[in-house]
């Protein structure tokens, strides 16, 4: 509204209530009446506005601002009855009534209010008047046409400056919606806050029509803050200005407010220090809203204004809409990057897993490493049920899992079958599937038992052979004690007779025929009993050395070389040299059998990397080689079976006794195909 | 300190040229006494040790036999199987052994191995089945060689006179 109309308005206003100069003159007279009961006045008007919320609510400054309006008051009480009443008063009344509209005061506490001062304002001059009734009278009607005029201006500027509002604020209210409809979209599209923030500050500084507008976000560090998202800031400060928050900054202030604050004028702020901005000295008005979600505060959103602006409590709750949006956003990223978290460690566990497991569902599996190294196929290549299939040459009898299987605890069945697969290197492996079916997927745990298989058979081998052994050694102890019997009749028979030459044969004959015997029990027992080692450190070609010595006799009359090939592979092992030397002797009475002279023997070693039913490792490899015929292919499949020979003399059990030997040594003992004539055989110990 | 048994001083066991301090065993004929349940080795030994040169003046077909034999005779050697009745051969050279050294051979049906507590004894052979007279010079002259070659504890011979 213009100042000339409301300048027009109040002299017709005057006119209306019949204000003369004569009332003014009254009103000077009661003026320090009044003025002396000033501060009584004042005291009781802001008594009373503390006991109605209503009015509290509008003083938002504190004592400060208290003092502040107290001097306002004093001032319009010293205006009211001193004047002049000239177009300028008429406007400073004006300006209360805008001022009522901007604290969002309720119009009808101005009334309340008014009433107030007026009885006390009456009151003062009726008990302080010394004159008559009836100019008292007179002085009472002036004073209460100009509160009355007062009042008039006071309410229809409240009233012009309401609804010339009113229309921008439904216009705002509109935007502030749309916006909130905005970032709730964007929130809800699963963007991510970092980037939901710079849409937001540039959504708000248009909406606002603001100068700038920002995040801060604690850091880890405590008291340290950074601008995460700026509008308006000068380029280069986003993501690095830091600013201070500890205790008593104007953040920590902010944040202990807990809602939206808002500073419509810098210049008179009287809550916080102005340091907060770093951009402050351009900026006249500001709002901000702290972020929280449930694990606490994320920061602060504000937006400024260069010129000052009016923010009222609709600002405020939009501000505050706005950090709910966010703060649920927050809330909703955190809780996807804990899940994802979450998933991916359990994804990782299980591929990880040192056993092998095998998700199954709608046709498609899905192997972990294990079930991989297992399988030597990759997940790409067993994608489907088909695919495994193709893989399993021998399907076993599936049975019920036992009672104490974990997976029982569930519900659904659990089922353990063995299947003997293919592996991708042609291997073909024993697998145990357990197998845990729900409706919808199934879940296999796979254990490669080929080598427990093993195992469980040699244990099994081992028992047979320790029973026959048992009946070997009893068999073994009696007829040592026959044979000696023999032999001693034998001897004292050679006495009797010694002058018969083809007696004496004879008995030499059977003295030989007892040898055999006794070896026969002797390789028996030697291959059935149980093999107890006793280490000692010692080289692999000592013990070929030695055996070599031994078969001295087998030697004598031969054309026999021995050549052990130097080696720095030849270390001293950990071996038990009686059984290391028993089985060269066996290996070098075997090829001493084959072997037509010359008869040569070549050995060498190198390292290996070793596998035993121990584990992998490093030992040495021994190989030996003859220059005879070699084995026959059907030597080769079953030159390490008992009883197998290929001689017309021997049990056949030489080679099985050494393969037992080098097996309790933890080692490998196999024939091996050679470039050159001759037999060749490849002995693998492991180094302990 | 681990006391030593007593060394059973054999008949002539001191040269007449050695002095006091050290013992060897006479070279021939041994003083042996046998032992077996068996008689076919019995009688085996009792013709065959003659025939090597030794005299047999016990044969016992226990260890309990062979205990009083040995305490009767004092034998320069005792040859004995493991496995007797009533007490078994090791047994009773321990028994002997307790207060007296006296050189032994030990035979037995059992292969390498088959014997867990097999202790290595000082003077003593351990042979298998079947044993000839091969093994048996064998084995006695090693025992010999074991005397020649060990000292005589100068302690006990004091206690010469103790023998007869």
């Amino acid at each position: 509204m213009g100042l000339e109309k409301i300048d027009a308005e109040y002299r017709q206003l005057r006119r209306y209530v019949g204000w003369s100069a004569e009332d003014e003159t009254r009103v000077r007279q009661a003026a320090p009446l009044v003025m002396k009961r000033t501060e009584e006045i004042v005291e009781d008007f802001y008594n009373e506005i503390r006991r109605h919320p209503e009015t509290v609510a509008v003083i938002t400054g504190g004592d400060r601002q208290v003092e502040r309006l107290k001097e306002s008051l004093r001032h319009w009480i010293r205006d009211a009855f001193t004047g002049p009443y000239d177009d300028s008063y008429v406007r400073r009344r004006w300006q209360i009534g805008k001022r009522h509209v901007d604290i969002g005061l309720v119009q009808l506490f101005v009334h309340a209010a008014f009433s107030r001062l007026r009885t006390q304002i009456l009151g003062a001059i009726g008990s302080a008047w010394m004159g008559t009734s009836q100019e008292l009278q007179l002085m009472l009607v002036s004073v209460e046409k100009l509160l009355d005029l007062d009042l008039a201006i006071i309410q229809d500027a409240f009233e012009t400056e309401y609804q010339s509002r009113q229309r921008p604020l439904d216009e705002m209210g509109v935007r502030q919606q749309r916006v909130i409809a905005q970032i709730s979209e964007r929130a809800l599209s699963g963007l991510l806050v970092r980037d939901l923030l710079d849409q937001v500050v540039v959504l708000l500084a248009e909406c606002f029509r603001a100068t700038c507008s920002e995040v801060f976000e604690c850091t880890p560090l405590p008291g340290r803050w950074v601008l995460r998202s700026g509008y308006g800031w000068p380029s280069g400060l986003v993501g690095a200005l830091a600013v201070d928050s500890r205790p008593g900054s104007d953040f920590d202030y902010l944040l202990a407010r807990r809602r939206s604050v808002a500073c419509e004028d810098w210049a008179s702020e009287s809550r916080f220090q102005p340091t907060l901005l770093a951009a402050r000295g351009s900026v006249s008005s500001s709002i901000w809203v702290p972020l929280v979600t449930g694990e606490g505060h994320f920061g602060v959103l504000g937006v400024h204004f260069s010129q000052p602006r009016l923010l009222g409590p609709m600002d405020g709750d939009f501000m505050q809409s706005v950090a709910n949006v966010i703060g649920t956003a927050l809330e909703r990223q955190r809780s996807d990057e804990l899940r994802h978290e979450n998933e991916e460690r359990l994804r990782r566990l299980v591929d990880r897993l040192p056993a092998g497991a095998i998700y199954l569902a709608e046709g498609r599996l899905y192997l972990n490493r294990a079930a991989e190294g297992m399988t030597g196929y990759d997940r790409g290549e067993l994608k489907g049920l088909s695919d495994w299939r193709s893989i399993v040459v021998q399907q076993g009898e599936e049975g019920v899992a036992p009672e104490e299987s974990l997976l029982r605890q569930r519900p659904g069945s659990v089922t353990v079958r063995s299947e003997t697969i293919r592996r991708r290197d042609g291997q073909e492996r024993l697998i145990e599937v357990t197998a845990f079916r729900s409706e919808s997927d199934e879940v296999w745990l796979v254990h490669d038992i080929t080598n427990a298989e093993q195992r469980r058979m040699r244990a099994m081998q081992a028992e047979r052979l320790a029973a026959i052994g048992q009946m070997i050694a009893g068999l073994a102890h009696e007829s040592r004690n026959a044979l000696q019997r023999i032999r001693a009749c034998t001897e004292l028979l050679e006495f009797d007779i010694d002058k018969n030459p083809s007696a004496l044969e004879l008995l030499a004959r059977l003295g030989r025929a007892q040898d055999d015997l006794q070896r026969l029990f002797d390789e028996v027992q030697g291959y059935a009993a149980p093999v107890r080692l006793e280490r000692k450190p010692c080289r692999w070609s000592s013990t070929l050395e030695e055996a070599w010595e031994l078969i001295a006799t087998l030697r004598a009359g031969r054309d026999a070389q021995l050549e052990i090939v130097p080696d720095e592979t030849d270390i001293v092992l950990d071996l038990d040299r009686f059984r290391m030397v028993q089985v060269f002797r066996i290996l070098l009475e075997n090829s001493f059998a084959a072997c037509t002279d010359p008869v040569r023997i070549r050995a060498w070693c190198q390292s290996a990397n070793h596998s035993s039913k121990w584990g992998v490792g490093a030992g040495v490899t021994v190989y030996f080689q003859d220059n005879g015929p070699g084995l026959s292919p059907e030597a080769r499949q079953h030159a390490f079976e008992p009883f197998f020979t290929t001689k017309t003399k021997g049990t056949g059990l030489g080679m099985a006794i050494a393969l037992r030997l080098i097996d309790a040594h933890g080692g490998r003992m196999a024939w091996v195909d050679a470039d050159e004539p001759g037999a060749r055989f490849a002995i693998t110990v492991p180094m302990t | 300190m681990n006391p030593q048994p007593e060394w059973p001083l054999p008949h002539d066991a001191i040269p007449s040229g050695e002095g006091r301090g050290k013992r060897l065993w006479p070279a021939r004929p041994l003083r042996i006494a046998v032992a077996d349940d068996e008689p076919d080795m019995r009688e085996y030994l009792e013709r065959i040790l003659p025939r090597l040169g030794h005299q047999v003046v016990a044969s016992a077909r226990t260890g309990v036999e062979l205990l009083s034999a040995y305490h009767r005779e004092h034998p320069d050697l005792i040859i004995t199987d493991i496995r007797m009745p009533e007490l078994s051969g090791d047994a009773a050279v321990q028994q002997i052994r307790q207060t007296q050294m006296v050189p032994v051979i030990l035979i037995s049906a059992y292969a390498r191995g088959a014997s867990e507590n097999e202790t290595t004894l000082e003077l003593c052979s351990r042979l298998r089945k079947p044993v000839g007279r091969s093994e048996l010079e064998a084995a006695i002259k090693s025992l010999a060689d074991e005397v020649a070659d060990g000292l005589m504890p100068t302690a006990l011979d004091g206690e010469e006179a103790d023998h007869d």
